[in-house]
């Protein structure tokens, strides 16, 4: 029986049976660690105790016992089924591992395992004839040489990272172990979230454009945030990532942008046309979003789950001070968006609210000047919002004697709720004083960026302008 | 294993390809005997170039083997002199008299890419072409729709829009990149291609210099 790609991917995400190839006594080895992190209690503030509840099996030959579990010979002595096998043991005996769980009927096999593809010729012969192994048992495989797979709303960390983050709407994959590991420390701190954590290593079977189109079908993750340094099947990937376009933007970072081993061409186009230029024209095509740094593929990747689509290129600012107003406007046109004039009627209205201070800017920027209090950001973000030409808004807040962040972030929620096709991203600049009111926007799906440059290209990317 | 040599296309094939996918070219005629050079210029518009043409003539430029605004015979003798005192004795190479044209120049160029298969390049061309470096690429074959975000992405873009007196229909310029795309996707003995400069105005796109790559030893007779 064929064993695709995607539902293969899905027994990863969602096994109800684990066995951990490999598992070790040692406190300091990748084989403990992953035992650990699937047995274990994790404690979240807010959230409780919680656990991965499917079974887990522990299988090394040379002990009884691990971490108080029973230790299995071998994979062949399990009895029950075995959704997912994850195989951490070294690179000589892979092969012979990945054999037994074709044996015993595994469908998905981790290979966490190092020293493949990615050490020279002799570690690419045995990649090779791992491929080989899974390819005549239909069996799918992840890595060799990766960190594993993490599944935050069913507590699972199939993976040698340290913890698991909050369940959330992002889902990352990375080529890099290393990356995805550091992120995840990060994203606790920052109280970032995702849906799923993949590190694809040597994507010797399963590779980016297979996770894509399993995202595509899962129903936890809004956007993709990826990391690839290389990507082997080219026209796969973009065909996959075509089919996202429209429901899932996926947001890339790439690694090893510069073409140091480009060789003397003797033509224009062998000469201009590098790799990452091809690289580049190629995620143009397939819609995808390109990040400069982690920070803003991790931005643009929560921006873009939160908030919709901007309809069209016509946005307007709203400001408390003129400055950020202005630097708003540069990255505006930087970024090739469009601030919509403000129409005599819009004024009029604006005027009728009797809300406004009688010098606010009527311009785009609005400036609705030092003082404004909650209520005059209600009036011109009601204002403004209601009227057809306008498509999206940025909010900004500077910290006032009489800026009430609370108060500001409420209005912005409750606009927002009342007009939920229309994005609206904030820049609530300040520090200790604004950080109630961001986390009450953030609470609430609204993305916040300390920085106004990050907020206008967010903003631009909800119109597909990164 | 030896990487084969990148050779160039003949004169005659490329032509045949050329019009093959509706590229629009400056005619030419291709002879190394200087009498029939100067019996044909008589009967062309002046000033016309003269080049060197070969499987091996690369960078002709550099090399002092394109000579522009000619309009006289003298001039024309200067030229075929110069020419072959810039090639060396025994290079295989012959002479192509063309007309000269003007207009905004453009680089459309098609190559193979390992992982991503064949790819279309555009961008500002002419002889700093590299040194601009404004260009961009996409999968090949393209769209309609992608070519117009391809050119529009980068500066040459401005023809389209008009700059100073040079002015090139967009949609026409489009269609030329979508041929182009063709060429690279479909020729399998063409590995990779340089049109450069193409020359854009209101008369269109016309390719003034091709050169088409080949490993295939009967494309370069």
């Amino acid at each position: 029986m064929k064993n695709n790609a995607v539902s293969s991917i899905e027994k990863m995400i969602n096994p109800e049976s684990i066995a951990v190839i490999g598992a070790s006594r040692d406190p300091n080895s990748v084989g403990y660690g992953i035992l650990k992190n699937l047995i274990s209690n994790y404690k979240e503030e807010g959230r409780g105790q919680y656990k991965y509840e499917g079974k887990v099996f522990a299988i090394n030959p040379n002990a009884k016992q691990i971490l108080g579990i029973k230790c299995y010979e071998d994979i062949l002595s399990v009895h029950e089924h075995i959704d997912l096998a994850i195989i951490c043991v070294r690179a000589q005996i892979v092969n012979q591992v990945a054999w037994q769980c074709a044996k015993k009927g595994v469908k998905s096999i981790i290979v966490i395992s190092a020293g493949f593809g990615e050490i020279g010729t002799a570690g690419r012969i045995m990649q090779e004839q791992l491929v080989k192994i899974c390819k005549q048992h239909s069996m799918r495989m992840l890595g060799p040489n990766c960190l594993g797979v993490i599944r935050p709303s069913k507590t699972m960390n199939a993976s040698f990272a340290l913890t698991i983050p909050n369940p959330g709407q992002v889902a990352f994959i990375s080529q890099s172990g290393a990356i995805a590991d550091s992120v995840i420390d990060w994203a606790i701190e920052e109280k970032y979230t995702f849906s799923t954590i993949v590190s694809t290593g040597n994507s010797a079977d399963l590779d980016a454009a297979d996770w894509l189109d399993w995202l595509a079908r899962d129903k936890q993750t809004k956007s993709i945030a990826m990391y690839v340094e290389s990507i082997k099947n080219g026209r796969k990937f973009i065909k996959s990532a075509k089919k996202l376009k429209e429901k899932k933007p996926i947001i890339l970072l790439k690694g090893g942008k510069t073409s140091q081993g480009q060789k003397a061409a003797n033509s224009h186009t062998g000469a201009l046309a590098g790799d990452y230029q091809v690289f580049f024209g190629a995620m143009k095509e397939a819609g995808v979003i390109i990040a400069e740094s982690i920070e803003e593929m991790f931005d643009l990747a929560r921006a873009l789950c939160k908030q919709p689509k901007l309809q069209k290129n016509s946005i307007a600012i709203i400001t408390n001070g003129g400055g950020v107003g202005v630097l708003c406007a540069d990255y505006c046109s930087q970024f090739g968006l469009n601030l919509a004039n403000l129409k005599k009627s819009t004024l009029n209205k604006l005027d009728k609210t009797k809300m406004m201070n009688p010098n606010y800017s009527k311009n785009n920027p609005l400036d609705i000047i030092g003082d404004a209090r909650p209520l005059q950001y209600k009036a011109a973000l009601e204002t403004l919002i209601g009227e057809n030409y306008i498509s999206g808004i940025l909010v900004i807040q500077t910290l006032q004697s009489m800026t009430d962040p609370v108060w500001d972030a409420k209005i912005v929620i409750e606009v927002h709720k009342k007009n939920p096709k229309k994005p609206i991203i904030c820049v609530f600049m300040g520090g200790k004083y604004s950080h109630v009111g961001i986390r009450l926007l953030e609470q609430n799906n609204i993305v916040e960026f300390n920085e106004p440059r990050k907020a206008v290209k967010a903003m631009a990317a909800l119109y597909g302008l990164v | 294993m030896d990487n084969p040599q990148k050779m160039l296309l003949s004169y005659s094939k490329t032509i045949d390809i050329l019009n093959k996918y509706q590229l629009n070219h400056v005619s030419g005629i291709v002879t190394d005997d200087a009498n029939e050079l100067r019996w044909n210029f008589l009967k062309m518009n002046k000033p016309v170039v003269l080049k060197a043409t070969g499987k091996t003539i690369f960078h002709k430029t550099e090399k002092g083997q394109v000579i522009l605004n000619i309009n006289s015979p003298e001039e024309l003798d200067n030229a075929v002199n110069k020419i072959r005192k810039t090639s060396p004795a025994n290079a295989d190479f012959e002479f192509l008299l063309q007309p000269q044209i003007s207009g905004g120049e453009i680089i459309v160029g098609g190559k193979n890419d390992s992982n991503f298969g064949p790819i279309i390049l555009f961008g500002m061309g002419g002889i700093y072409a590299q040194m601009i470096n404004d260009v961009a690429t996409r999968p090949a074959p393209i769209s309609k729709k992608s070519a117009g975000q391809l050119i529009l992405s980068t500066k040459a873009n401005a023809f389209c829009e008009g700059f100073r007196s040079i002015k090139v229909d967009r949609k026409i310029l489009e269609n030329f990149v979508v041929r182009a795309s063709k060429l690279i996707a479909n020729e399998k003995k063409v590995v990779e291609f340089d049109f450069n400069p193409v020359i854009v105005g209101n008369f269109g796109a016309t390719i003034v210099d091709a050169k088409l790559y080949t490993y295939s030893e009967d494309m370069i007779l």
